[in-house]
């Protein structure tokens, strides 16, 4: 087994085809066709069942492509950290945010910091939260920034801070700002991708109110700044982060809307492993510790 | 002429780099409004501010929303 056996296995199992993946991967069917038999006589497995619509991964096919995943991720890692490595100290830093975080209150404190620690590689990426604990307890990845909070024997926690999401609609669409929930059901409600942490918060605070799903409106979009625009130029309402909102807010494109008073608040932090110790992911926390709470926009 | 800069939205460096090009347009008196949303802007751009000769004042909007008035003095 090698990492190229591991590589195609994973695309072929994310294109479900293996022409596909070897037009992806710039090799030959022949190629990956080999190189998959090669790894299921190693592992005594079948790992695809072929057809002639393509591959649909077996269970066995499953197991391994979780494992696979963490593997690359990890030797890839490896590898752009031995890169890095001067005889003393590896200076590169690996740092997965969740995309709102990442976009609109991380760049500011990265800046500062990197003032300050100029030989220091910073790798920046943005992933859901519940990847982020992946990334980090199994693929090398040195920091996470997650919503709400995560901690086990392996991982530390250290609490960043507060923020809210607000009900949004554009300022031409809505006469009144004071609205009941149930109104809710009449309109069509813009939400984030099902996978955000943010979402989870924002389904649980309506069902707690007695709100039932299935009867809202939702259409879904990954892109906070796609759900600005529509909610610009429709008769939409979101439910979105402060941190995202604020420069609409204040130019007042964008009003927000008092629902039954209802207030959803959420928590981030900053996750790393305890065991990996590198003195460059050190300088970041106690930067974060001391100074970069303040910078945090 | 006075001038208004909306860097909302800008991350750092662009707002001072930005706020500097425009102040050295300024006239005596003349003043420079600047609006950001990130927190390290307001910290630079007094930092910056502060060895030159005006005023400033700095005013929280909003929740992470600053309005800074730069006068040039001379």
């Amino acid at each position: 087994m090698d990492m190229d056996s591991l590589r195609v296995f994973c695309k072929t199992f994310s294109c479900r085809s293996i022409s596909l993946a070897a037009k992806e991967l710039f090799l030959t069917q022949p190629t990956i066709t080999h190189k998959l038999k090669s790894l299921e006589i190693e592992l005594n497995l079948i790992l695809f069942e072929r057809s002639n619509k393509g591959v649909i991964p077996t269970q066995a096919g499953h197991m391994v492509y979780n494992y696979a995943q963490n593997m690359i991720g990890l030797y890839e890692n490896m590898i752009l950290d031995l890169a890095s490595y001067d005889g003393e100290t590896v200076k590169r830093l690996t740092i997965s945010s969740c995309s709102t975080f990442g976009q609109y209150a991380l760049p500011c404190s990265l800046f500062e910091f990197k003032k300050r620690a100029a030989h220091i590689e910073l790798q920046l990426e943005h992933a859901f939260s519940t990847d982020i604990i992946i990334q980090v307890k199994e693929q090398g990845v040195d920091i996470g920034f997650i919503e709400g909070t995560y901690s086990d024997k392996e991982i530390e926690c250290l609490s960043i801070g507060k923020s809210q999401l607000l009900f949004v609609a554009s300022p031409e669409f809505l006469l009144c700002k004071t609205l009941k929930l149930d109104h809710l059901y009449d309109f069509n409600l813009l939400l984030m991708h099902h996978k955000s942490t943010l979402r989870r918060i924002i389904e649980n605070a309506l069902k707690n109110k007695g709100m039932d799903l299935k009867k809202l409106n939702i259409i879904e979009s990954p892109s906070l700044e796609s759900i600005k625009s529509a909610l610009l130029s429709s008769q939409c309402i979101s439910i979105l982060p402060y941190m995202s909102i604020k420069k609409e807010l204040y130019t007042k494109s964008l009003v927000s809307l008092n629902f039954n008073d209802l207030v959803m608040e959420y928590s981030f932090s900053l996750i790393h492993k305890k065991q990996i110790v590198k003195p460059c992911k050190t300088e970041f926390i106690d930067y974060i510790k001391t100074e970069g709470l303040k910078k945090l926009c | 002429m006075n001038q208004y800069v909306d860097a909302l939205g800008d991350m750092c460096p662009i707002p001072l780099l930005n706020a500097k090009k425009m102040y050295s347009d300024l006239e005596k008196n003349e003043y420079l409004k600047l609006v950001t949303d990130h927190s390290c802007v307001v910290t630079n751009i007094h930092e910056y501010f502060n060895y030159l000769p005006c005023q400033i004042t700095i005013d929280e909007v909003a929740n992470g929303v600053w309005e800074i008035l730069i006068i040039k003095i001379r």
